[in-house]
């Protein structure tokens, strides 16, 4: 089921296209994508009952195999119902942002990503992730220039190039781990690796490999010193566009990474290995991006700008989750990957509204905007709490999460990062709630009271992921137990 | 010494480092895209020195002779072939957002003062 999931999308990316009827475009988008959400639902159901299944096809070089597992299907369904509902979101407000005539394209270009995103995590071979990691950087880079202005070119440009910087990197690294391990895919590799108790003599070479795959993701996932080109393609692009490419497209890459890391080498390898020093020095790279991240974003005054440095520094949380090197510490990043995904898709597509009914972008200027966009504004507030990490909302959860992993890995001097880290995102995200519902402007407003708020019906996807935010606050037990049996089948590869 | 026997490895290292120097540190977008390029080139060369043994074959089966050991590994091969279609993609690409680029600002320098100023008086 997880090459339907991969097949469907691409078919319907190019149905998207050759319609040329930007309606019709439209219902494609949105159709394929709720399909896509069912189907991954689905399998996932099956999976939590019958467990993994590796499928293989086709022989001699072309030979792919796809991993059915629990991280898997759990990473197929943000996809498909947090993608479903960005598209959705998207089709009141994306001929805000592109021309008419484009917007087939920009559905064939969502499609398309979905699908190679799903791909990235779906395959188990390396040649396929590689080739799925290069068509979701095209189809990414797609959707930030299809707004069609200067900067969006620039920023493209920006994004394409480093991006392409980071899988050769990913290339390469594979390519070492190929000669030292005789392997191309995840599974392989893994007996390889496990089977010698770390490759005896060859360790080496599996180290400077994880190295060279290490920064490659650095630069796809946006970690800090590499996170460049993140606010210029974020912060410019369509606004369901940068939903997708913060919420979704980052993710990806990542779990490939724990993928490689945890599943090819596996949790008792590391702790007594070369690789300890490698996920340490991940591990303070993720610590200094919190920090640097939130601290940049304070100094942003654009609203889109302000909330992608945001994604650095969650991507900063993800990063010092992995680098813990423990079963719990995954569990954590994990986690945060699905309370990063619903909450930032969420902000992103708030944003979005406000520069479409107000037509302004800086942050100093939305003094009353809370009488103007209430929903909206409510809607901007959930997702800042949960940012922040205020209990009720999943941002709490996932925060606990860390502080358990944390303790659990007895690097107790992180949790001073990380409460400095919530407190800096209070910095940046309260200023605008407040200003926006007690500023000075808002006594200013009088009747007739011009309301800008979207209609309720637009604003439904949004609120349906508010509801998300809420509900993985609430109640997380399913979710958690779910990942942890997952992780423990990701450890087992290849033995 | 080992450096000197591992030559093609030693290249491919100098050549990776060559194109994201150029990548990099150059302004113009289409040395950019060239060092993009060499970086490529650079992972093919080792992957493709990685896959051959010294006096052994093409991997296609000659007078019914079907021992490995007496051909190359295809696999490395393919692998390049496959690493050369997503280079040329990813340069075509890139070389026509590079012509968009100059078309709007007959400029190929993407950093530089001549930008700053075009982007300032746009705002």
């Amino acid at each position: 089921m997880g090459i339907a999931i991969i097949v469907l999308l691409l078919v319907g990316a190019v149905a998207a296209w050759v319609c040329k009827n930007d309606k019709t475009a439209r219902m494609i988008a949105l159709v394929v994508t709720a399909i896509d959400a069912v189907i991954a639902v689905v399998m996932t159901m099956n999976v939590s009952s019958g467990g993994e299944q590796v499928i293989r096809f086709g022989s001699g070089f072309i030979a792919q195999s796809i991993r059915i597992g629990k991280i898997e299907c759990f990473m197929a369904c943000i996809f498909g119902i947090i993608g479903f509902l960005i598209v959705w979101a998207s089709m009141s407000m994306i001929s805000h942002d592109v021309e008419k005539d484009l917007i087939p394209f920009y559905y064939f270009l969502v499609l398309a990503l979905l699908g190679t995103l799903n791909a990235v995590v779906f395959f188990e071979s390396l040649i396929g992730v590689f080739v799925s990691i290069e068509l979701s950087s095209f189809a990414a880079a797609g959707i930030v220039i299809v707004k069609n202005q200067t900067e969006n070119v620039h920023a493209g440009l920006k994004y394409l190039s480093l991006s392409i910087l980071g899988s050769s990197l990913v290339l390469m690294g594979v390519v070492i781990l190929y000669v030292a391990t005789k392997g191309l895919d995840i599974t392989t590799i893994g007996t390889a690796i496990k089977a010698a108790g770390f490759m005896g003599e060859k360790s080496a070479y599996v180290i400077w490999a994880f190295a060279l795959i290490t920064s490659g993701v650095a630069f796809k996932a946006a970690l800090f010193p590499c996170h460049i080109w993140l606010p210029d393609a974020h912060g410019t692009a369509p606004s369901p566009s940068s939903a997708i490419l913060s919420s979704l497209v980052l993710k990806a890459y990542i779990v490939f990474y724990m993928k490689m890391v945890f599943g090819a080498v596996g949790f008792d390898i590391i702790a007594g290995s070369g690789m300890r020093i490698l996920l340490n020095v991940v591990m303070v790279v993720g610590v200094v991006a919190m920090i640097c991240g939130s601290v940049l974003a304070i100094m942003q005054t654009d609203i889109k700008r302000m909330i992608a440095y945001s994604s650095v520094a969650q991507m900063g949380y993800i990063f010092m989750g992995i680098g813990l090197g423990t079963e719990f510490g995954l569990f954590a990043a994990l986690f945060h990957i699905l309370a990063h995904a619903v909450t930032k898709s969420g902000l992103f597509l708030v944003a979005g509204s406000i520069i479409e009914q107000t037509h302004n972008r800086d942050l100093n200027k939305m003094g009353g905007l809370g009488k103007l966009m209430p929903i909206t504004m409510a809607l901007f507030t959930i997702g800042g709490l949960s940012m922040i990490g205020i209990p009720l909302f999943v941002g709490f959860n996932s925060k606990w999460n860390f502080a358990t992993g944390i303790v659990g890995s007895s690097n107790y001097w992180l949790l001073i990062p990380l409460s400095i880290s919530a407190l800096l995102n209070a910095l940046y995200y309260l200023p605008v709630v407040i200003r926006a519902f007690f500023g000075k402007e808002a006594q200013e407003i009088t009747e007739p009271f011009a309301s800008k708020e979207r209609p309720v019906k637009d604003l439904l996807p949004l609120i349906l992921l508010a509801v998300g935010v809420v509900i993985f606050g609430v109640a997380a037990g399913p979710v958690s137990d779910f990942l942890h049996s997952g992780i423990e089948v990701l450890s087992n590869i290849g033995l | 010494m080992n450096l000197f026997n591992n030559y093609y490895e030693l290249a491919a290292v100098i050549l990776f480092a060559i194109g994201l120097l150029l990548l990099l540190l150059q302004r113009n977008l289409i040395k950019k895209i060239i060092g993009l390029n060499i970086m490529d080139t650079s992972v093919f060369l080792f992957l493709a020195a990685k896959g051959y043994i010294a006096g052994a074959m093409s991997p296609i089966i000659r007078d019914g002779q079907t021992d490995a050991s007496l051909y190359i590994n295809p696999l490395p091969s393919g692998l390049v072939l496959t690493g050369i279609v997503v280079a040329v993609s990813t340069t075509a690409f890139a070389l026509a957002l590079a012509l968009r680029w100059y078309q709007q600002y007959h400029t190929l320098d993407i950093d530089g003062v001549v930008l700053k100023n075009v982007l300032k008086g746009e705002k």
